[in-house]
């Protein structure tokens, strides 16, 4: 699973720290995402989405899933 | 300092090291009150001609049942604290713990039994005796071995998840 939170994140100036802070996560965890050795729970990736104000499918998507360049 | 430079203690990071720090310090106390018992216990049972009271009060030392009220009582702290700590954890640090115990601990448990069953049944390691040990002692040296290398086997997974999620 791939995601776009580090390019949200830095786009809205947030830094590990206050997202994690946001959500009531550690700063690893936020990190672990990011670079894509961690895939969040349900709730967690619905609590990001939230977040940035987006839909789920526009921060997250599979390895071979042609949605991540129509982002791009 | 500033704030971008030492930010503010989240709640649950306060809440970590609270539990932390009252762990530590309970099991401090713990084995400071079972040693002074044990020295205690050791001293009365020493002593030559002791007088009726000190009879009495060894018999109270003595009481096979003190060390299994000590050890009911860090039990049911521990399993409350393991609780609340618990509650406290992140996601990615509760996956650490699970995969940590079902890979290490389970994988490492699995080497020390068949090392255990290989040994009772092959040269030269079923013919080891050890003088002096009795079959109590055995089984608990046995029972305490499984547990250590079946933690050595959950501390090393769980090294291993932060590792790769760093």
């Amino acid at each position: 699973m791939r995601n776009r939170l580090r390019v949200l994140r830095a786009e809205r100036a947030l830094s590990q720290a206050d997202l994690a802070e946001r959500l009531g996560v550690s700063r690893q965890t936020i990190n672990a995402i990011e670079v894509g050795k961690y895939d969040p729970s349900l709730p967690l990736a619905f609590k990001l989405a939230r977040e940035f104000g987006l839909p789920i499918e526009d921060l997250f998507f599979d390895d071979g899933d042609s949605h991540q360049e129509a982002a791009e | 300092m500033s704030d971008a430079i030492n930010p503010p203690l989240s709640q649950k990071t306060r809440r970590k090291r609270q539990l932390l720090w009252s762990y530590g310090l309970i099991m401090l106390a713990a084995m400071a009150v079972a040693g002074a018992l044990g020295i205690a216990a050791g001293y009365l049972e020493n002593v030559k001609d002791p007088p009726a009271w000190l009879i009495a009060a060894r018999d109270v030392f003595n009481f096979p049942w003190w060390p299994a009220v000590l050890m009911a009582a860090l039990l049911a702290y521990a399993l409350w604290w393991s609780l609340a700590y618990w509650r406290q954890l992140d996601e990615l640090a509760r996956a650490a713990h699970e995969r940590a115990w079902f890979w290490g601990g389970s994988i490492a448990m699995g080497v020390a039994l068949a090392a255990i069953s290989v040994g009772a049944v092959v040269s030269p390691f079923r013919e080891i005796q050890l003088p002096g040990w009795t079959a109590m002692q055995l089984i608990q040296a046995g029972a305490a071995g499984l547990t250590i290398v079946t933690l050595i086997g959950y501390t090393i997974a769980w090294a291993i998840f932060w590792w790769r999620a760093r």
